[in-house]
């Protein structure tokens, strides 16, 4: 079924936890492949020192169309639009919710955009 | 309009019926989106604007996406448009072209955050059409493509005050349900020429759906009355049928109901204090007295035949009243 380009919210059916209550990492995905790679990226970046950090990552549909970068900032919530993937931080909720388009997998340019995410809602 | 030193301009505005509170560098966009008559009310959301007046980025076709409480609309390099649903505030980052597109903020970008942030806000929007006899609203609802707008067009040439054509903004008050508008144009496909010739004069355009229409504001092409706000007293659901003499028949508020839910979107769980207060707005609307017309007439004489009923109607509820 192709999925409609206005849905707004996707369901994650895959999860996992990581580290110890200070720094406890728990990430959700909708395939095993994303959420390992996601593990991955973020325990990479300057994400490794916030925690207890909930991200969810959910993989770009094709038909997105591709996004010149640009950060918006709302307060405690920020969003890094890049090529086809858009990455929502809130600072508050220690939270990070993931459109994962191919660009995902540049590993040096994903954790620049999560250090520009801190910066932008003011993570220490 | 205000300004503090160093500080964005601010206005308060109402859109859907709610008051949102506007912050922006730009007072040229204030100005052009500022209201003729004071916003009382204490806002429901706050909407910050920040112009890159650097920009001449044009609008791009537009793309959302959101996960839990957050979303985004991106169109193109013109507008990125951030929602935070649980904390009530939007910002847009916008070029300076778009910015001045006075169009893209009345028919897209108010109304867009008024429907993302509607359950949170308590002004919720409902997929019906709304028309109007005096204060007295009738929400008309139907599927897409069963020709709401048509009819909400033909329903305002019988003298019916027009509302809206597709969404309507409702929120519970000690006076009833009120319902609020966005001010968006008609949108009727190419084929609604067949009835309403002044369309003639028109030129269809592409939609944000990619649908190409007539939009228009139907005040400035037919000798319609628009009206801002209205208190729901009925709603109809609409269906065209093949043939047949026209009917109305009851619905149950358990069928009105499930309509309604399935119309909106699904919340994520952070959101359930939003769905709480969207689900007791939806249950108001859905113990509003209902009927279902089916009518297989064109849009005028299926106008005709609503208002009737909707008179008679009325006046049955004023003898119940009195």
């Amino acid at each position: 079924m192709k999925p409609d380009p206005f849905r707004r919210f996707v369901a994650l059916h895959h999860h996992r936890c990581s580290g110890d209550a200070a720094k406890r990492l728990t990430v959700s995905a909708d395939s095993p492949d994303l959420l390992a790679l996601a593990e991955r990226l973020i325990a990479a970046s300057a994400f490794s020192t916030v925690g207890p950090l909930d991200l969810r990552i959910a993989t770009e549909w094709r038909e997105a169309p591709a996004q010149e970068h640009r950060l918006v900032a709302c307060g405690p919530l920020a969003v890094l639009c890049w090529g086809q993937t858009q990455i929502f931080f809130d600072s508050e909720r220690c939270e990070v919710m993931i459109f994962a388009g191919p660009e995902i997998h540049d590993e040096a340019l994903f954790s620049e955009a999560l250090s520009s995410l801190l910066q932008a809602t003011g993570t220490p | 309009m205000t300004r503090q030193k160093d500080e964005p301009w601010r206005t308060r505005i109402s859109v859907g019926g709610g008051a949102c509170e506007l912050s922006t560098n730009s007072a040229a966009l204030l100005s052009m989106l500022q209201e003729t008559i004071a916003v009382d009310e204490d806002p429901r959301w706050d909407l910050h604007v920040e112009v890159d007046l650097q920009s001449d980025s044009a609008l791009g076709q537009p793309h959302f996406r959101g996960m839990g409480h957050a979303a985004t609309a991106c169109f193109g390099s013109g507008a990125t448009v951030l929602f935070d649903i649980l904390r009530r505030k939007v910002t847009a980052r916008v070029s300076a072209v778009v910015a001045h597109d006075e169009r893209f903020w009345r028919q897209v970008a108010l109304p867009l955050s008024a429907g993302v942030l509607g359950a949170a806000v308590g002004v919720m929007p409902v997929h019906s059409a709304c028309l109007c006899v005096g204060d007295a609203g009738v929400l008309v609802a139907g599927v897409s493509g069963t020709g709401k707008s048509t009819l909400a067009l033909a329903l305002s040439l019988q003298g019916m005050e027009f509302l809206s054509d597709d969404w309507s903004y409702c929120r519970l008050t000690r006076k009833g349900i009120q319902v609020g508008a966005t001010g968006v144009r008609v949108k009727l496909l190419p084929e609604a020429i067949e009835h309403f010739d002044a369309l003639a004069a028109l030129t269809p355009g592409i939609s944000m759906n990619g649908e190409l229409a007539f939009e228009f504001d139907p005040a400035s092409i037919f000798p319609v009355r628009r009206r801002s706000g209205c208190t729901a007293r009925m709603l109809v659901f609409y269906q065209r049928s093949a043939s047949g003499p026209a009917s109305f028949t009851a619905v149950s508020s358990a069928e009105a109901r499930v309509y309604l839910e399935d119309s909106v979107e699904r919340l994520p769980e952070e959101l359930e204090a939003a769905a709480q207060l969207r689900a007791r707005v939806l249950s108001a609307v859905a113990e509003l007295p209902c009927w279902r017309f089916t009518s297989p007439a064109l849009p005028h004489q299926a106008a005709r035949e609503l208002l009737d009923f909707v008179r008679r109607a009325d006046a049955a509820f004023e003898g119940a009243a009195q």
